[in-house]
């Protein structure tokens, strides 16, 4: 297995650098640039920027100093946030967004695996359709109706827990839960579908009619298959969620990473587009590296090797 | 026993705890700045900062008129072109230096060298020779600037320049600490290493979050600054500062959502939505076939119903009547009147479709025209309206739609156009400041590409003149021709919507949405 997650984290290298490649030319085909605004800058103070940046060289030269940089663990400077450096400005809000992602990550797998076990083991029963509505109003409630509708009640009406900011634990709370609501009920639909599944393989059933407790069977047996799905999905989501929501962000006002995937190609900030891709990216093909892996410890069929 | 002791401690705790936390001022901003070098600032938000951090040689007071700052008092030569700047004694840097006339030309040398790439170093090209420093055609040292002593300066112009010092109260006019910027290169800018001579000096800046500043000890004016301690809060999102400003997380939200404003009426004296120095326009290419007729242009205007745009369409935004906004500056009289705009909505209506059928254009053999606006809400919803106004005199919109960097550059770069939307926000109180924006010469601004050699030499002349009333009419006189011709078709004047907590004190709206923190206070509890 050492081999294969060697031979794969190998692969990861050429695909990231496919992506920043085609990143990096697509964004210079969008019409306008970082210095387009509302009020015009006059074209000699324009042309006193662009070479600041380097903007007036040819552009094949300034993807080459790009690559040179970024070789260095430096990502250029920011156009929009001119005192610092593109991954300065990424080094601040990711850990935000990490920890955000991860908890509200953390919260869906835990509440929605136990959830949709739980709604499986009683199919059709008065549990199981109270989960799957809560499950259906989840997925179907964006963030950006759920977030507001938590402010309005636990900070406008109730006062019991801030409406915006960032730092203390009770200021996680409602961006947590906001960001955490759809995916348990993603996580919750995904695991009772293959939970039942499970229950119905010829496995499990050969464990029960041998009389084996319902919950070693559950717990031990079924729950190996039945996180596959949830597994997959959760792949991506992670990479998704860890990012940062720039809805959330906005709503609760967070200094996290992801209104920069918005902002900064509205902006045309260059090097700041292209940082975020590079992060997604590789948070991406790491997350699925790290899927993959965990199948093989979850699923003995599966085999790198 | 017990228990009353307990409560007494909860409640000397919750005393100290409310007088502790009443001394921090948090004020809603915009966003976050570009950077804290106010050299390569351009927005209002940024603005708010530099205004708290920086004095100039003239800063604005509490209703934003022109008060002396780090300057106590300065002559005008009877030409109009020196001005000579005596700076006061206890003019102090928030680390013990003495502020003095070099960190001025310093930082206007730094300004206009064409190696800082200042995005407003335009603004100042009424200092002699800036231009060309800027442009590179003169060594730095030409710059009209120079410091007689310590505490003297004289700063020569180009041309008499009426508004000279409006314009330095932008925060392209204040000093810089030539020492700090030397030494640190563009790490000057960091908390800990920014000195700074205003109210407030920089404590912490974290991005998206807040930018700290606490009341500088070393300002001349420190004992009548009353808030200790201020933060900055960069709201993206307009809606989500109103939800912290109910919350009581914040005391001012700095702008506010127009499909709120109604709502927010409950607050009473605590919204206040007053008239903002900025036009919104729509542009329309004097060059183009179709819209080169000034008849058909002034149709177009016409038959525009702004007061239904104002109440329904976009509210808390003022019917503009005029280029030039309301409340300005050296326009004693005001702008002149447009006859039309004297007239019922029906009559106009009426006379525009008169117009037009003149010209062989009417509701059954309407002409097509294009639209060209940035993305945005409000800016849709007008434009529809618009569209649908113009329907009447035979006139079909089609929409060409950017975001708004795309729909800039291609401005900018003189792309086709027939309508185009834009909007100006002036950077000092005089009508000058708007009316340039048609000069023939002025290529960056002037989207209707109007060229109109009379209308220029008004202009000139107006430039000229010192006399302020005698330049106020010939202003007038130019607003006059092109609201006649109408190359811009002006809609709304901007307003600023601010909230304002009860809890603050001496908050002055203003047309130039400036409150600098050193003027306000908290109430007074009890």
């Amino acid at each position: 297995m050492l081999n294969y997650a060697f031979k794969r984290i190998l692969t990861i290298i050429p695909t990231l650098f496919a992506i920043i490649t085609l990143t990096f030319f697509l964004m210079r085909i969008a019409p306008g640039g970082p210095f387009d605004e509302e009020r015009p800058l006059a074209p000699a103070v324009l042309e006193n920027i662009q070479a600041s940046y380097g903007l007036n060289k040819p552009l094949i030269e300034q993807y080459f100093i790009y690559i040179g940089n970024l070789l260095q663990g430096d990502m250029g400077p920011s156009f929009v946030y001119r005192d610092k450096r593109v991954h300065e400005v990424l080094a601040e809000g990711l850990p935000i967004s990490i920890t955000l992602g991860g908890t509200a990550l953390l919260l869906a797998l835990i509440i929605g695996v136990f959830l949709g076990s739980i709604a499986a083991l009683n199919q059709n029963k008065k549990t199981d359709v109270f989960i799957v509505t809560f499950a259906t109003f989840g997925i179907t409630t964006p963030n950006y109706v759920i977030a507001p509708i938590l402010t309005l009640i636990f900070a406008l009406t109730f006062s019991i827990l801030p409406a915006t900011g960032w730092g203390s634990p009770s200021q996680m709370v409602l961006p947590v839960v906001s960001l955490a609501l759809p995916q348990i009920a993603i996580v919750t639909r995904l695991m009772r579908g293959s939970m039942l599944e499970a229950l119905k393989s010829d496995h499990i059933r050969t464990a029960r009619a041998y009389g084996l407790p319902i919950t070693h069977v559950v717990g031990k047996h079924a729950m190996r298959s039945a996180l596959l799905p949830v597994l997959s999905y959760l792949g991506p989501a992670a990479a998704a969620l860890m990012t940062g929501s720039i809805v959330i962000e906005q709503i609760f006002n967070l200094p996290g990473i992801g209104r920069y995937f918005v902002t900064s190609a509205l902006n045309r900030d260059y090097t700041m587009v292209m940082g975020t891709v590079i992060i997604v990216a590789t948070l991406v093909l790491v997350f699925n590296l790290i899927v993959d892996l965990l199948y093989t410890v979850l699923d003995p069929r599966v085999r790198y090797d | 026993m017990r228990l009353s002791y307990f409560i007494t401690f909860l409640v000397v705790f919750s005393f100290w705890f409310s007088i502790a936390s009443a001394q921090i001022f948090y004020r809603g901003n915009d966003g976050d700045p570009e950077t804290l070098d106010h050299h390569g600032t351009s927005t209002t938000s940024e603005g708010r900062l530099m205004d708290d951090l920086y004095s100039g040689l003239v800063d604005f007071s509490e209703d934003a008129k022109v008060i002396p700052g780090t300057a106590e008092r300065w002559d005008i030569s009877p030409d109009g072109l020196t001005y000579t700047f005596y700076l006061r004694d206890d003019a102090l840097w928030s680390n013990g230096d003495s502020v003095t006339a070099h960190d001025f030309v310093f930082a206007y040398q730094r300004l206009m060298d064409p190696l800082t790439a200042a995005k407003y170093a335009t603004l100042l090209y009424p200092i002699k020779n800036a231009e060309k420093v800027n442009l590179g055609q003169l060594s730095v040292p030409e710059l009209g600037v120079r410091a007689v002593d310590n505490k003297t300066l004289i700063i020569q112009l180009e041309q008499a320049t009426p508004y000279f010092l409006e314009q330095l109260t932008h925060q392209t006019g204040k000093p810089l600490h030539q020492k700090s910027v030397e030494t640190l290169g563009d790490q000057f800018v960091k908390p800990g290493n920014l000195v700074t001579n205003g109210a407030y000096v920089l404590d912490s800046y974290t991005l998206n979050s807040r930018i700290v500043m606490t009341k500088n000890e070393y300002f001349y004016d420190a004992e009548n600054v009353s808030i200790e301690e201020l933060h900055f809060i960069p709201f993206e999102d307009r809606s989500t500062c109103v939800r912290a400003w109910e919350a009581g997380e914040v005391h001012v939200c700095s702008d506010l959502p127009a499909q709120d404003l109604e709502r927010l009426r409950v607050y009473e004296d605590s919204l206040r939505i007053v008239p903002y120095l900025g036009t919104y326009y729509y542009a329309l290419n004097t060059t183009d076939e179709f819209l080169s007729d000034p008849e058909i242009r002034r149709a177009m205007s016409m038959v525009i119903d702004r007061e239904f745009l104002s109440e329904e369409i976009w509210p808390g935004m003022i019917p503009a009547q005029s280029l030039v906004p309301l409340g300005i500056n050296n326009y004693p009289s005001g702008s002149p009147e447009t006859d039309y705009f004297n007239m019922s909505m029906l009559d106009r209506e009426d006379e525009a479709i008169a117009i037009m059928a003149r010209k062989g254009i009417s509701k059954d053999r309407p002409v097509t025209v294009e639209l060209m606006y940035n993305s945005g809400e409000n800016h849709k919803n007008t434009a529809t309206a618009i569209a649908d106004m113009w329907s009447e005199i035979g006139i079909n919109i089609t929409y060409k739609i950017r975001d708004a960097a795309a729909h800039y550059a291609y401005l900018r770069d003189l792309g086709e156009v027939q309508v185009a939307r834009a909007g100006w926000i002036g950077d000092y109180s005089d009508p000058y400041n708007f009316l340039f924006l048609l000069e023939s010469d002025n290529t960056g601004f002037n989207y209707a590409r109007y060229n109109n050699p009379e209308y220029d030499s008004l202009m000139d002349k107006a430039s000229n003149e010192l006399d302020l009333s005698k330049r106020a009419k010939i202003l007038q006189q130019a607003e006059k021709m092109i609201m006649r011709a109408t190359p811009f078709l002006p809609i709304f004047y901007y307003s600023s919507f601010t909230l304002v907590s009860p809890e603050i004190e001496n908050w002055q709206s203003n047309v130039m949405n400036k409150n600098p923190t050193r003027f306000l206070s908290f109430k007074k509890s009890g």
